[in-house]
């Protein structure tokens, strides 16, 4: 057990214990077929497919395996395509724990929803984290930009992030 | 027509002082102490209670089952119960739930305890681990997002963003004031516009002071069935109705795409209880807003404002504890949030409003008819409606 | 999907839940833990409406709700109610299998409560048989600054 002379312990119970207890529980995380499929695309082909609900016509990216307003399962995948709209974005400050890694995570870093000319809706990291450029981007052109094959893993890695479509 | 079997009221209500630690008690008697603040407002002993129903997210804390190891603090030996956790929803999904066993017809008197004690555990980290592992969860921080708020509110343009900004400030200002005269809020601050404005940016545009804080604290309630409450006390405050939304979690372009759980949640509450004009039939509104924007958004998708109306309403200080629609007379979730506990509290303190306990945060007109909201994982949503008069 | 191509596409990829804990034992337990490591001295509390000693102690009674301050120094000698020898390795675990667990009960308690079992071979061990609490020389105020408990 560790006796801690924090401020506060001193201040609000002063002479009690405390313990640190770590968590680090390894996990094996099942893709299932449709994630399979679609980061197995990403790491062979570099391409970014969604999946269509044949009922409401609601495209998503990552796929589901059922929609959810429909209830039916999925059966048709569109190619997306590489390059969108840059819809909204989100530039982290705030320092924290990320429970992947159990360390702290590297701020600041941005992420965007990014509309695909395929016409799903997909999010992940940009390439800029200043607030006054991403302002600028929004509603712009954007497109993913892939690590080397040999370097893909069949994970949320395999695409480095977006950035800006150069005029 | 739904109906229930018969009427339930809120007879007991118990909280402790929330604050940001509390080194000098474990779960068990954090617990314990709203349990015995809410026996001791209904003036009954645990022999009393016919079954307790528990809850937190236990990711906070990292323990499992805890239901189990707060039997000693919350006095479950030995009586029927359950244990309910639905992420930030669980303090109302235990009050449905307590409401739902006791209008059953299956038990009298039951106990709802919910608790959070945020300093053992990593808040954002833990709520992180909500977002799928494979995509998400690289992305997700917590509860601090930022993405879309100054779209929703209608500022598209530098200037509009301008003037939202200060909206929120003065909008947490107002609020701070309240949880000043909440003895139980957890951030009493003398806070001004420019505090709020100047405070460091945790996710564009969320700033510290537009944010809720991590609290620890508990919040018990005792529910009894019609002929009991009138026996235990003479101000029973009667649950009328709860209706829970979910969404699917996370779906990037359902957030710009179909209707919030808000607003369809509203609205399948008042049209099951007649309120076509929910400013007028309704008193006070103890809304869950994790943050002022959110607040803001919800004002209009709760009580279906026109565009531009919620900005309105809260620069003519409509909303503040004099108005004529007070919102969050306690402080509000953006002043106190044990987790496990926070949307218990919403209903706890609109309780406290219909019985005209609520002391220093009393709001100064009748309260008749209050409205509790809980918000939880992505955008789930769960409101009560509470009435003094009998539901007939 | 057929199960071919579902088998064609799923996979699993390694990672894990990771996140920092720190508990508060406050002023009931501490007292407790401090006993042990300063005096070696193992202490219940009495519920004077029930009449029960527990140990481990707890500050309120599960059965009647009383708050609990009426500390009693128990005995480091009991007697075993149960054990039960654990043969499997996994992590976490507080020693090298195999693992006797034993549920003892201390002179002065009403409750038992479970340690493990030292210096014993498993088909020697007994219900009802007494048992001493063996501590450690350097004790950190946690539950294992008892090493064991041996038969006497």
């Amino acid at each position: 057990m560790v006796e801690r002379e924090e401020r506060f312990i001193k201040k609000r119970a002063p002479g009690t214990l405390a313990v640190k207890i770590p968590l680090r529980m390894p996990v094996n995380w099942p893709t299932g077929p449709y994630m399979g499929k679609f980061l197995k695309e990403i790491k062979e082909n570099a391409k970014i497919w969604g999946i269509k609900c044949s009922k409401c016509g609601r495209i998503v990216a990552p796929p589901r395996m059922v929609c959810g307003s429909c209830h039916i399962v999925q059966k048709e995948w569109i190619p997306l395509g590489n390059e969108g709209t840059l819809l909204y974005f989100s530039v982290v400050f705030q320092k924290f724990t990320d429970p992947q890694t159990g360390e702290e995570r590297k701020v600041p870093y941005a992420w965007g929803v990014i509309e695909l000319d395929g016409g799903g809706v997909i999010n992940h990291y940009l390439s800029e984290t200043e607030i006054t450029e991403l302002l600028q981007w929004r509603g712009k052109r954007v497109r993913a930009v892939f690590k080397d094959k040999k370097d893909r893993k069949g994970d949320f890695w395999d695409i480095k992030y977006f950035t800006l479509v150069e005029e | 027509m739904v109906k229930k079997n018969r009427n339930v009221a809120i007879v007991g209500v118990g909280q402790t002082y929330h604050k940001r630690r509390r080194p000098d008690v474990t779960q068990v008697e954090l617990v314990n102490e709203a349990v015995r603040a809410a026996l001791k407002d209904a003036q009954l002993d645990i022999a009393d209670i016919d079954v307790v129903v528990h809850g937190n997210m236990e990711l906070f804390e990292g323990n499992y089952q805890g239901d189990m190891w707060h039997v000693d603090g919350d006095g479950a030996y030995m009586k029927s119960g359950i244990r309910i956790t639905t992420g930030g929803t669980t303090g109302g999904a235990l009050v449905c739930a307590t409401d739902n066993i006791v209008a059953s017809g299956l038990y009298d008197v039951a106990l709802c305890v919910g608790f959070e004690k945020m300093e053992e555990g990593e808040a954002t980290g833990g709520i992180t681990g909500m977002a799928d592992p494979l995509w998400f969860r690289w992305m997700m921080s917590g509860a601090l997002t930022g993405a879309t708020f100054a779209e929703r509110l209608g500022a598209l343009t530098m200037e509009q963003l301008e003037r939202l900004e200060l909206v929120a400030a003065k909008l947490r200002v107002q609020l701070a004031d309240n949880a000043v005269r909440n003895p139980y809020a957890h951030l009493r601050m003398k806070l001004t516009v420019d505090d709020v404005m100047n405070s460091r940016l945790l996710v564009y545009p969320l700033r510290l002071f537009h944010m809720c804080p991590e609290s620890s604290g508990a919040c018990a309630l005792i529910l009894a069935s019609e002929e009991k409450a009138e026996r235990i006390t003479d101000k029973p405050v009667w649950i009328k109705d709860h209706v829970t939304t979910h969404l699917e979690d996370f779906v990037v372009g359902v957030i710009t795409g179909t209707e919030s759980t808000m607003r369809h949640c509203a609205r399948k509450l008042y049209e099951r209880n007649k309120i076509t004009n929910p400013l007028k039939q309704i008193d006070t509104f103890e809304m869950y807003d994790p943050n002022v924007w959110w607040h803001m958004d919800w004002m209009t998708e709760f009580l279906f404002l026109k565009p531009g109306e919620n900005i309105e309403m809260i620069e003519k200080g409509r909303t503040a504890l004099e108005g004529d629609f007070p919102i969050n007379a306690s402080g509000g979730v953006v002043s106190t949030n044990p987790i496990g506990a926070t949307a218990m509290l919403r209903v706890a303190e609109a309780a406290l409003q219909v019985r005209g306990d609520a002391g220093e945060h009393q709001i100064p007109k009748e309260v008749n008819t209050a409205m509790a909201s809980s918000f939880g994982g992505s955008t789930w949503t769960i409101l009560h409606l509470l009435t003094k008069e009998k539901p007939k | 999907m057929s199960r071919k191509e579902h088998d064609k596409w799923a996979y699993s990829i390694p990672g894990k839940l990771a996140l920092n804990y720190i508990y508060y034992l406050g002023d009931f337990n501490t007292k407790f833990f401090t006993e042990l490591r300063d005096n070696k001295k193992i202490l219940g509390v009495k519920c004077p409406k029930c009449n029960r000693v527990y140990m481990p102690p707890r500050p309120v009674c599960g059965r009647c709700l009383s708050k609990l301050d009426e500390w009693v120094e128990l005995s480091d000698k009991g007697t075993l109610l149960s054990y039960t020898v654990v043969n499997y390795s996994e992590p976490y675990q507080p020693a090298a299998p195999p693992i006797i667990y034993g549920i003892i009960k201390l002179d002065g308690a009403d409750t038992g409560f479970t340690h493990l079992l030292g210096e014993v071979d498993a088909e020697k061990l007994r219900i009802g048989m007494r048992v001493q609490a063996v501590f450690k020389d350097k004790r950190e105020a946690s539950i294992q600054d008892i090493k064991y408990f041996k038969p006497i």
